[in-house]
């Protein structure tokens, strides 16, 4: 059901910070996983991917969303793909005129945008369901996530396989033979990938725990919290008095009265 | 005459798909317009990079000319100084596994020996194939008289026996390797031919 109800500025902006780091395409959704292996072997390949993918995103959730009432459902994957090919086309467009070596070099896999599970998700997952505003955060969110990933990829990847960084060489590490090429080949791209997705995983639980157990602090410090017998707090429940109260917060919740 | 049954339904999809793909047809014809690549001027701006030295006095009709297999001289010109500004084009380096498609290299020849070369167009991995076209390795080739090259076997790679020139290659970039040596030689080929030397 399309939810086009008022939100408050919190539940506005929330998409873009979950988007970033609690849903983060790559470590914690692990979606686009084959353009992630393929471009990560530089920092700057990974940025662009990263950024060209932002771009296609928030134009096609914010078009997704403008037009979720008019796309009968029967086809709204065609269109949906009809919309991101469009903005995935124009992005190469541009990227061909005025960055042509970055365009050589992503090669193929900026063509396949197009095709990146990640926009097909948040289009028919989030945008056909929310309106503009919240469906371009979460373009944002989502994008800028897979842009940072890709990037800190590229980067351990260039370091560690070829002895650079965003294409500045350090000459000494190479010279020295410490780049180890395996990182810039597919094997490297999924060692890295792996080891990334434990740390990145393990520090957002770490971080999650962390404001749970602050949040749970606060509540027991709190002596207007009600308490049990044990000193625990007491979850607060709010019924309705009436059944007529229970139909209208149940319409309110968007449910069948 | 029989009534076309059409629902209304199957109306509001073509006029959905049909919108959709005319509007995103004409975003992209407007952009287009903007983002058109002469390539031309694209080649002539590689070339003055290159070859700073001397102006393109004229460029040569390649309609005759035959290839060698595997590579493609895509243009030909001749500057004011009379030197030979060569663009080549490797469609495959080797036939198996990674195989360094579509590199092209910009190659200068004057008075029968290479003095500049530069890659126009790679898709290279940075810090792995894209190595074999840095100063360092492209360096070893100039300075080279075309006697130096057997231009006379198609796209091969020549054995170091042979007394040819064969090239030092770059650690884990062997294909690029390889495909900047072909494209080179093919070069040479073109030069030689088109001066009238074959």
């Amino acid at each position: 059901m399309v939810k086009d109800r008022t939100r408050n500025l919190r539940e506005t902006f929330e998409p873009l910070t979950s988007g970033v780091f609690k849903n983060n395409a790559t470590f914690r959704l692990v979606l686009g996983t084959c353009p992630t292996l393929a471009v990560t072997t530089s920092a700057i390949n990974g940025l662009s991917m990263g950024l060209a993918t932002t771009f296609v995103l928030v134009c096609s959730n914010a078009i997704v969303s403008m037009l979720r009432n008019f796309i009968p459902r029967k086809v709204r994957i065609p269109a949906y793909i009809l919309v991101i090919a469009t903005f995935s086309t124009l992005v190469q467009m541009i990227m061909r005129k005025w960055l042509p070596d970055l365009y050589d070099s992503l090669g193929l896999f900026l063509s396949l945008v197009v095709v990146n599970c990640i926009l097909l998700a948040r289009a028919e997952s989030f945008a056909s369901l929310n309106p503009v505003i919240p469906s371009v955060m979460d373009g944002i969110g989502i994008g800028l996530g897979f842009a940072f990933s890709l990037t800190l990829l590229g980067m351990i990847r260039e370091f560690l396989g070829a002895g650079a960084l965003f294409g500045y060489e350090f000459t000494a590490l190479v010279e020295a033979g410490l780049p180890m090429t395996i990182f810039v080949l597919p094997a490297g791209g999924f060692l890295v990938y792996g080891f990334m997705m434990v740390i990145y995983n393990a520090v957002v639980k770490a971080v999650e725990n962390a404001i749970a157990k602050r949040a749970e602090s606060r509540n027991n410090d709190n002596p207007d919290v009600p308490k049990d017998k044990n000193g625990d707090p007491i979850p607060l429940i709010l019924e309705p008095e009436t059944g007529e109260d229970a139909i209208e917060a149940l319409k309110r919740e968007g449910g069948d009265a | 005459m029989r009534k076309l049954n059409v629902s209304k339904e199957s109306v509001r999809i073509v006029v959905c798909l049909g919108v959709i793909a005319l509007v995103a047809s004409l975003l992209l014809a407007v952009v287009n317009i903007f983002t058109q690549v002469d390539e031309a001027a694209e080649l002539r701006k590689a070339i003055g990079d290159v070859y700073a030295e001397a102006e393109i006095e004229r460029e040569i009709d390649l309609k005759d000319y035959d290839d060698t297999d595997g590579t493609e001289v895509l243009n030909a010109f001749v500057a004011t100084d009379g030197a030979y500004i060569i663009l080549t084009h490797v469609a495959k380096a080797d036939k198996v596994g990674y195989n360094a498609e579509g590199v092209s290299m910009l190659v200068v020849i004057k008075d029968g020996a290479i003095i500049k070369l530069s890659g126009y167009s790679h898709s290279e991995t940075p810090g792995l194939g894209a190595n074999a076209f840095k100063d360092k390795h492209l360096n070893q080739y100039v300075g080279l008289t075309v006697d130096r090259f057997d231009v006379s076997d198609g796209a091969q790679i020549i054995a170091p026996e042979s007394g040819y020139f064969t090239p030092v290659k770059v650690t884990s970039a062997t294909y690029t390797t390889n495909a900047v040596f072909l494209a080179v030689k093919a070069s040479v080929r073109a030069y030689v031919i088109l001066t009238g030397g074959m």
